[in-house]
């Protein structure tokens, strides 16, 4: 495992557009989902947070990187995204996009959201993830926890199996809480009983579920 | 900013017929077996048909038209015809059709006997076709049952129109006979009153009564209404020779109540010239429809024929109602299952399945943002495409934001 990105390191292609992600998390629904997940993380006590989805492409990294952005440029924590996916680095491509990607794009994100935004990925450099990744991410995260206001752990989704993929019970297991995001394609009875089955017996504590409504379906 | 999911669209109409789809085409597969199959399992019953002419001039009778009231009026003419038919359609001829074919279930007393009738009635059908055709048809469970009944139904109607017409030719006859004899009388005692005269007048209806009862009961059974009418006629007639002949009765007894006689000769003569002339072109008329084969305004345009195929049931029809009825069984079961399934219930709903906090809902990307070109879907490889949505609404768009 490598700790590996600082938001300004993997700036690749120019564009002097600020992301819309900036403007994205500035939605009122968003200030209010941010400040609901903030409220029950500190009922809860929890400073680390695993996003969960069923399926794949229902939004999980989007949802981690908008609510790190909203901790970060709302609420003024210190937050790290740890990427526990299957996705390749090049793959994860889309933090660098969201968090910005110029110096100007940066310098209008503003100066401490530089240091409050971190990436980690359990990646190592050929994409894949090591052999033990998933077990010894808890204790690598809970030597850095104290830095952070936040831990986010980006996860597959609960329905890829494959030798190749971090198993998201397993990630989750080892944060504090897990968040559920689920879709228009997996809102319904029969996959909420099975994220239930997938959830119910491995020690993961639910903060709650958010419903993202811009997932295809 | 409004939500995605408050509204259906096509996209989620076409994933829910994609879930559904075994279970649809299973139902409607089922629904349309079933349409066909009872194609083949309901009995077949069959329809001979057979098309009558009655022609306007049936309610005239040439030179005798101001004695008989003749119908002008088209529509009421076919009102006539139809009752003329229903009037062929009698308990007796029912029952007599009925028990021939073996259509009853019931002994004549047993009270369900009326409710077979009723059946039977419905199973004739005729209605008017055009102006002066009338389509007459009767199922049947075979085709040569259905041929048979059709053909006894049609002789009937066609000789009810005979008798019916038979009829009151023969009864305008007897009238006029009855005023020429009471104007004969009349002349007579004008003149030369003569009982004898009035016996050999009074014989002579008497004769023809007779002879109309013979023709009559020659046709139909002796309870037929119109052989009884002639009979209390002919019994009235005999009454009154034997009046006449006992001696008892002069020329004011003998006249038939409501008759007035004329009081000079010359008038009583004319109009007993003018009822005599008519009388015989009566009597010209009623012995040429003595002979059916004399009368033309009753033609049977189309004889009934054996059916070659039934009419019921229709298997094309029943298979295409089986189909259209699978296909509504089938949206509505998959309306079904989508509610069971939650589909169109709120996230919220979805939450409390899984017993945990509903956090809130994250929104969808504007289309204004994805435009931008930053944060495409595609571009991050992160989802299969971008959102199909349109942005949602509420007012946070980027250039109102930077305002």
């Amino acid at each position: 495992m490598r700790k590996v990105i600082q938001v300004n390191s993997t700036a690749q292609s120019a564009s002097n557009v600020p992301s819309p992600l900036l403007e994205y998390v500035r939605f009122t629904e968003v200030k209010r989902l941010v400040h609901q997940i903030h409220q029950e993380q500190k009922k809860r006590g929890a400073k680390s947070l695993a996003v969960l989805s069923l399926h794949p492409g229902e939004g999980r990294t989007f949802f981690v990187s908008a609510l790190a952005l909203g901790y970060a440029l709302l609420l003024r924590k210190k937050v790290l995204i740890v990427d526990a996916t299957s996705q390749t680095l090049n793959g994860y491509l889309f933090m660098d996009r969201v968090m910005g990607r110029t110096e100007e794009e940066l310098a209008e994100l503003g100066g401490p959201l530089l240091e409050v935004v971190d990436l980690m990925s359990a990646h190592n450099k050929e994409g894949k993830g090591g052999e033990s990744a998933e077990f010894l991410i808890g204790p690598v995260i809970e030597a850095q926890k104290d830095q952070y206001d936040l831990v986010l752990f980006d996860t597959s989704a609960l329905e890829r199996r494959n030798k190749n993929n971090m198993d998201p019970v397993i990630i989750a297991s080892q944060a504090d809480a897990s968040i559920i995001l689920h879709s228009p394609s997996s809102a319904d009875r029969e996959a909420m009983f099975e994220m239930r089955r997938a959830v119910n017996g491995w020690n993961i504590d639910v903060l709650g579920t958010v419903f993202n409504a811009g997932a295809p379906k | 900013m409004k939500r995605d999911d408050d509204l259906i669209q096509l996209h989620d109409i076409i994933a829910i017929f994609r879930r559904n789809f075994q279970k649809m085409f299973l139902v409607t597969a089922v629904c349309g077996g079933l349409g066909i199959g009872a194609g083949y399992v309901i009995p077949p019953r069959f329809k001979a048909t057979a098309v009558v002419n009655i022609q306007s001039s049936y309610f005239e009778t040439p030179m005798v038209n101001d004695l008989i009231a003749s119908v002008r009026d088209p529509g009421e003419q076919n009102a006539r015809r139809g009752s003329l038919l229903r009037l062929s359609l009698s308990q007796e001829f029912l029952t007599q059709l009925g028990e021939k074919h073996g259509l009853f279930e019931h002994p004549a007393d047993h009270p369900l006997r009326t409710v077979e009738l009723e059946e039977l009635l419905k199973r004739i059908e005729y209605f008017s076709v055009s102006p002066t055709n009338f389509q007459i048809s009767v199922g049947a469970g075979s085709a040569i049952k259905s041929y048979e009944m059709t053909k006894e139904v049609l002789e009937r109607m066609i000789s009810t129109l005979y008798e019916e017409r038979y009829s009151t030719l023969v009864r305008t006859q007897l009238a006029l006979k009855s005023n020429l004899r009471v104007l004969n009388n009349s002349i007579r005692g004008i003149t030369s009153p003569a009982a004898d005269q009035d016996v050999e007048g009074v014989r002579q209806q008497l004769q023809a009564v007779n002879t109309e009862i013979e023709i009559l009961q020659n046709r139909f059974s002796p309870q037929h209404p119109k052989v009884i009418q002639l009979k209390e006629q002919a019994e009235q007639l005999q009454a009154e020779m034997d009046g006449i002949q006992r001696g008892g009765r002069g020329r004011g007894a003998s006249m038939p109540r409501g008759i007035e006689t004329p009081t000079s000769e010359k008038s009583a003569k004319d109009l007993y010239d003018e009822l005599l002339r008519k009388l015989n072109f009566l009597n010209i008329v009623i012995e040429m429809e003595k002979d059916p084969a004399n009368v033309s305004y009753i033609t049977v345009v189309e004889k009934p024929v054996i059916p070659a195929k039934p009419f019921s049931p229709k298997k094309r029809v029943l298979a295409g109602l089986g189909l259209v009825g699978g296909v509504v069984l089938s949206l509505i079961l998959a309306v079904f299952f989508e509610l069971r399934r939650g589909t169109f219930a709120p996230p919220e709903v979805s939450s409390r399945n899984l017993d945990v906090a509903f956090l809130g809902v994250l929104p969808a990307l504007p289309d204004a943002a994805k435009m931008a070109g930053h944060l495409t879907y595609q571009a991050t490889g992160l989802l299969d495409g971008p959102p199909a949505h349109p942005p949602a609404p509420g007012g946070h768009s980027s250039k109102k934001k930077k305002g």
